[in-house]
């Protein structure tokens, strides 16, 4: 038999000289590359079910279950209501981020790419890319329910756009954190089930589902301060019209601070994991 | 291509209080094939990773094609393919996808990563398999497909963390194969190994590893006169005849060891298994099992060490 190793039987291209991984061209495409088998590794059937079929019933449950009751308190349900489930769908993007990071720490594709020339970032890029995607098309669905309920945007396109852009910029956020708990872990379940009895806790107390006045006086302060309801306040000021530059403010400067604390430690743990 | 030499010097990794390698020192010499055998813990993919850029050192040094792992990390990443324990490819991909993503990802253009993929499932046997998911390929496929992966472009250097752990004897025999077939081409290999058998096949050079520190090194040749070559293995079931059978071979005959239910004699002609076969006999102790085995990495570890690992049989499967 000829091997494919054997110099007769190998395309020219096999024996290229050797090529440096550094530079942003390499960053780009390399995780272009990466991110398009991110894309393709989530199944369809999983990203029709999580990504597009469940916020739509969180959407139309919440406002059936809490819609009048609110409504009886001055409450529009279906205009306060998608910002929450957005909010909420971010996390969801986050948590299978960190799945997938501990899915490829357990096969070995971690690894793998590490001990490839390519690109120290491309992983991360190849990751964030594919998490925007997968936040975008969460966003897109949520809105449309939300437009069907009775949600519109009345601030205007350009804060419209805000709105998806500080959602993304959440979910990368977010990404980052749950990709440092990913990274330490070969196991992708245990690392979801962590990470949901974190966020599910916080999404609840917060303003997603009810105003923060709602609470009981002991937890109100906590519910106002947290930066879960900063986010989702800041959404709602640009889905709402009205003053946004205070809460808009208040959420970039939270998610700046997670970020460059999620960061650290996602970028710690990927130089430990093999 | 030409093979790259491999350089260890006084190579020291730990994880927190344990030491998982503790100056390792060898060589590789361009084209050949050096093994590293030893039981699971030894240190063997510590140090793999350790050459391959994975892990940082804590102390000495290590040179692959020329390139410092400390110094130039992107350099050795350039050097070298690496087949890891685990094959790591995309399940939900097919084998196809999978070595096209590879091609490209290390800078191949669309027809050549294309090229390249027909190419390396062809010589290893893929082809029918091509356009399935890696999902319903067998574990002799994936391992294949692991490696195939990994020479997408050719190195210099190649490193082999346990080809053949797991696998059935056939696919084991397969992967001896195209191992065999990567050392004619000139390339130089580090492999991995709990298999005695697999390195004496394969390798140019051994070196034992037990507990991070190197215990032998030599060729197979130089090994297997240390352990003394094939032995004679009975299996006694039951403890009372098998101390009965232990006390009586002790007797008549030198170097009876006892492991588990495994008792071994050293020598392994006809007229000594006749031998050990009457003296079971007299003594009325029925075994489970006689007969000639090779020398297993247990039995180099007992005949450097003094004492018995705790490794897998030479056809044994992990799990």
């Amino acid at each position: 038999m000829t091997l494919p190793t054997s110099s007769a039987g190998a395309t020219a291209a096999a024996a290229r000289p050797l090529v440096t991984e550094k530079g942003p061209r390499n960053l780009l495409g390399q995780g272009l590359l990466l991110a398009r088998r991110n894309v393709r590794l989530s199944s369809v059937a999983d990203t029709v079910s999580t990504m597009v079929v469940f916020p739509v019933i969180f959407v139309f449950g919440f406002l059936a279950i809490f819609g009048r009751l609110l409504a009886a308190r001055g409450v529009d349900y279906a205009q306060f209501l998608p910002p929450a489930i957005v909010v909420q769908w971010m996390f969801s993007v986050a948590i299978s981020a960190a799945f997938f990071f501990a899915a490829d720490r357990r096969t070995g594709m971690l690894a793998r790419y590490r001990a490839m020339a390519i690109n120290r970032g491309a992983v991360v890029v190849g990751r964030m890319a594919a998490d925007s995607l997968r936040a975008l098309l969460a966003i897109v669905v949520i809105l449309a329910a939300g437009h069907v309920a009775g949600f519109r945007f009345q601030a205007g396109p350009l804060a419209a756009l805000a709105f998806v852009a500080l959602a993304v910029g959440f979910a990368l956020t977010l990404s980052a954190g749950t990709s440092a708990v990913g990274l330490a872990s070969r196991d992708p379940e245990a690392v979801s089930s962590t990470l949901h009895t974190v966020y599910l806790p916080l999404l609840m107390v917060s303003s997603a589902f009810v105003p923060a006045d709602a609470f009981p006086a002991w937890i109100e302060p906590f519910v106002r301060a947290q930066p879960v309801t900063a986010v989702i306040d800041a959404l709602r000021a640009l889905a709402d019209g009205g003053p946004t530059a205070g809460p808009v403010t208040r959420a970039v400067l939270w998610m700046a601070g997670l970020l460059a604390l999620f960061s650290l430690a996602a970028v710690r743990a990927f130089r430990r994991a093999t | 291509m030409h093979g790259g030499s491999v350089e260890v010097d006084r190579l020291r990794k730990t994880f927190g209080e344990k030491t998982a390698v503790d100056e390792v020192s060898f060589s590789v010499a361009p084209g050949t094939v050096l093994g590293l055998l030893g039981g699971n813990g030894a240190g063997k993919t510590t140090m793999v990773n350790c050459l391959s850029t994975l892990l940082p050192l804590d102390g000495g040094r290590a040179v692959v094609a020329g390139h410092d792992v400390a110094e130039d990390p992107a350099g050795v990443r350039a050097s070298i393919a690496l087949t890891g324990q685990f094959a790591a490819v995309d399940d939900v991909l097919t084998g196809r996808q999978n070595l096209v993503l590879f091609g490209r990802l290390l800078k191949l253009g669309r027809k050549e990563a294309a090229a390249r993929a027909e190419e390396l499932l062809a010589g290893f046997g893929l082809a029918d398999a091509a356009d399935q998911p890696v999902k319903s390929y067998s574990g002799g496929m994936r391992r294949r497909l692991d490696l195939a992966a990994s020479l997408v472009v050719r190195r210099p250097v190649i490193f082999l963390d346990e080809p053949t752990t797991g696998l059935d004897p056939v696919g084991r025999r397969e992967m001896w194969r195209i191992v065999s077939g990567l050392c004619d081409d000139g390339a130089t290999l580090l492999l991995t190994t709990q298999y005695l058998e697999e390195a004496d096949r394969l390798a140019d050079r051994i070196v034992v590893l037990d507990q991070g520190r190197v215990i032998a090194e030599g060729t197979p040749r130089e090994l297997k006169d240390q352990v003394g070559g094939a032995v004679c293995a009975v299996h006694v079931d039951v403890p009372e005849q098998r101390e009965r059978a232990v006390r009586a071979l002790r007797e008549r005959m030198d170097g009876v060891t006892e492991s588990g239910d495994l008792i071994t004699v050293p020598g392994a002609d006809a007229g000594t298994l006749a031998e050990v076969v009457r003296v079971l006999a007299e003594e009325g102790v029925e075994p489970d099992d006689v007969g000639l085995r090779r020398p297993t990495l247990d039995d180099v570890f007992f005949a450097l060490t003094g004492r018995r690992e705790d490794c897998e049989e030479q056809e044994g499967m992990r799990l």
